[in-house]
């Protein structure tokens, strides 16, 4: 299987296949400075953001801040990922302080070893989803507000503790949102030609590149440490092009490629190893399906009178207590029984002595085309149908800080209908299923040979089922209730 | 270099502390400020709603409203505005009309399920300026 792959990476890719050659956008992708300009805009509108958070008005609809976070960044954000790429890593403007900081100067240690894992990833990306529902973060702009700054000082502490991007690749729950579902997306940095790597002596792209005499670094080579000409898929890959700027033989090329592709593949990927020894990344791709699962049934009825009913159940009437309860239920126990089951029942129904770890280690990676269709789906719910609300909410900010640039809010701007938005939903949910099943097919092909139709049966269940829970959510009106007790 | 190293652990480790210590001062800024209600309450407001647990459509709103000395607030223009406690939904808005002294009534529509709250404003014929904010959580579809 490893020498077709390297064949298939070794073309050299010709103009269309490189959006850094396409015109206008290829030519600002090369500069030297297009992150810290994209950062820079983000970065304002960041400051904005907070500022509107913390002393904005105290209503969620009517302040900017919990708007534009959780309305249309996370629209946004989805949306870029699948016809993009990683660009929301890219122009992040939590590394802002950083950058400051590490001209002030440079830390020597290295992420301690034990935590280079995503172990902290799984507990802050559930940290998050956890926060978002207990404590309502959608409808609060002060702790909207507060949870951006904790990411900014987090970043910083991290980044200015430890050398390379450990926040990133390590610790950022939106990067590792982002790195799974950027391995949907249809491009990809990597080496144009690996011969031109195979008789490059100066490994630029990773160590960084150096004046000559003093052995300064003037050009950063990749903090995520993934060295190019073993660079497989976009995980732990933030976009950020230092490995473009720093190649001396303009061997980078941010190429188009097939999304999810990267999926079945296991090669040994710079900075990751095989993804079938990955055990935490594993569990992040579990948790990324079914906490996309979960995050939408949040906001449906349903869930409220299984809540008060859980509640009844341990005569507590605390809301983060029952929702922790229904955390473990969803994102531990549903995910451990059903691919538990999946997974034996593969190996049996084939007559497979296959390790079973390492089976499911593998088929987990095909949750992700339909956790991202679910993401998308959901978030696209919002997004749509809030899609001009900013423009009132934004004339309001105006009006309060005695600007008539704007004018007066118009609080007649919505979005699209429900009705519209609903077979784009359902859109989305169709390309996951179908990615997932081709995804879960080629790995069976890969490991089962013959009998892969076998050992896809179970897996498939598993996949249709997850499904089905998902159109029937979307079937739910959203409720978006912020309490139940 | 080993008087470096420690230099800069020392100044990393200040960097972190300055690091914690903001996102404390910013979480705390950010609970302290949760609790003053963007709403100013003097008067008082008695809201009731037909049907009494609403749902998505048109609803009939009773409302009660006495000045700061416990009086009923006679002619005084009433608005109310309806949000959802999720940003991105269209508010909806509706005038209350004086049917008795000190009782307004008004027709609001719902537009979808799920928690809303209501902003209702009162301007009385003085020109004070009275206003709330009443929660309408679960509003459920029909
Ligand atoms: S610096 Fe350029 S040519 Fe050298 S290994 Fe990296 S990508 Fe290849
Ligand atoms: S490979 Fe590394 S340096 Fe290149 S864009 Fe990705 S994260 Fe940045
Ligand atoms: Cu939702």
């Amino acid at each position: 299987m490893e020498p077709m792959r390297q064949q298939s990476r070794s073309w050299a890719i010709p103009f269309p296949r490189d959006i850094l050659l396409v015109p206008v956008i290829g030519a600002f992708l090369r500069w030297r400075h297009s992150r810290l300009g994209l950062q820079l805009v983000a970065g304002a509108l960041l400051l904005v953001l907070v500022l509107e958070g913390l002393f904005g008005p105290d209503i969620a609809p009517k302040n900017l801040t919990t708007l534009l976070v959780w309305v249309h960044y996370r629209g946004l954000l989805v949306l870029a990922l699948l016809a993009i790429g990683n660009v929301f890593c890219m122009g992040c403007p939590l590394l802002l302080p950083r950058a400051i900081a590490r001209r002030l100067f440079k830390p020597v240690r290295s992420f301690p070893r034990v935590l280079r894992r995503k172990w902290i990833g799984v507990a802050t990306f559930v940290a998050i989803l956890f926060s978002y529902e207990a404590w309502d973060l959608w409808s609060d702009p002060r702790w909207t507000a507060g949870l951006i700054l904790i990411l900014l000082g987090t970043a910083l502490a991290v980044d200015a503790s430890f050398k390379g991007a450990p926040f990133c690749k390590f610790v950022c729950p939106i990067g590792q949102f982002n790195f799974l579902a950027s391995t949907m997306a249809p491009t990809e940095v990597r080496a144009r030609d690996l011969d031109i790597c195979k008789d490059c002596r100066t490994k630029d792209c990773i160590r960084g590149r150096r004046e000559e005499e003093s052995d300064k670094v003037i050009q950063q080579g990749c903090e995520l440490a993934l060295y190019l000409p073993l660079k497989e898929g976009n995980l732990d890959c933030t976009f950020c092009l230092d490995c473009v700027h720093a190649c001396p033989h303009d061997n980078v090329a941010l190429a188009l490629r097939l999304p999810g592709e990267e999926l079945v593949a296991d090669p040994v990927r710079s900075g990751i190893g095989r993804l079938s020894r990955r055990k935490d990344l594993a569990v992040l791709a579990v948790l990324f399906c079914f906490g996309a699962l979960l995050n939408a049934f949040g906001m449906v009825e349903p869930v409220y009178e299984l809540q008060v009913a859980l509640a009844g159940m341990l005569g507590t009437d605390s809301e983060p207590l029952v929702l922790a309860v229904l955390f473990v239920l969803g994102l531990i126990l549903l995910p451990a029984l059903m691919l538990g089951f999946a997974g034996k029942l593969a190996l049996k129904f084939a007559h497979s002595s296959n390790r079973i770890g390492t089976h499911w280690i593998r088929m987990a990676w095909s949750l992700i085309p339909l956790g991202m269709g679910i993401w998308t789906a959901h978030y696209m719910f919002h997004f749509l149908t809030g899609l001009w609300t900013f423009v009132p909410v934004a004339q309001h900010l105006g009006e309060r800080i005695g600007s008539p640039l704007l004018g007066a809010p118009n609080w007649g701007r919505g979005g699209l209908h429900e009705s519209l938005v609903w077979p784009i939903e359902m859109g989305f949910l169709g390309m996951g299923i179908i990615g997932s099943l081709a995804i879960a097919t080629r790995l069976v092909q890969q490991d089962f040979g013959p009998r892969w139709r076998a050992a896809l049966t179970p897996w498939a269940v598993v996949h249709v089922s997850l499904f089905s829970a998902a159109v029937w959510l979307m079937l739910q009106p959203m409720d978006m209730r912020g309490t139940f007790l | 270099m080993a008087t470096t190293l420690i230099a800069r652990s020392a100044r990393s480790r200040q960097v972190l502390a300055a690091c914690i210590s903001f996102c404390m001062a910013a979480v705390l800024l950010g609970s302290c400020s949760r609790d003053e209600e963007s709403a100013v309450e003097t008067g008082s407001l008695e809201l009731t709603l037909d049907p009494e647990n609403p749902v998505v459509g048109p609803s009939r709103l009773t409302l009660v409203i006495a000045d700061p000395n416990g009086d009923p607030l006679t002619r005084a223009e009433v608005k109310i505005e309806g949000n959802m406690n999720h940003a991105g939904m269209v508010p909806v808005f509706a005038d209350a009309v004086e049917t008795e002294p000190g009782r307004y009534e008004a027709e609001i529509e719902f537009t979808m399920g799920g928690d809303w709250f209501l902003l209702v404003e009162a301007v009385s014929a003085d020109g004070t300026h009275m206003s709330w904010k009443k929660d309408v959580w679960g509003v459920r579809r029909n």
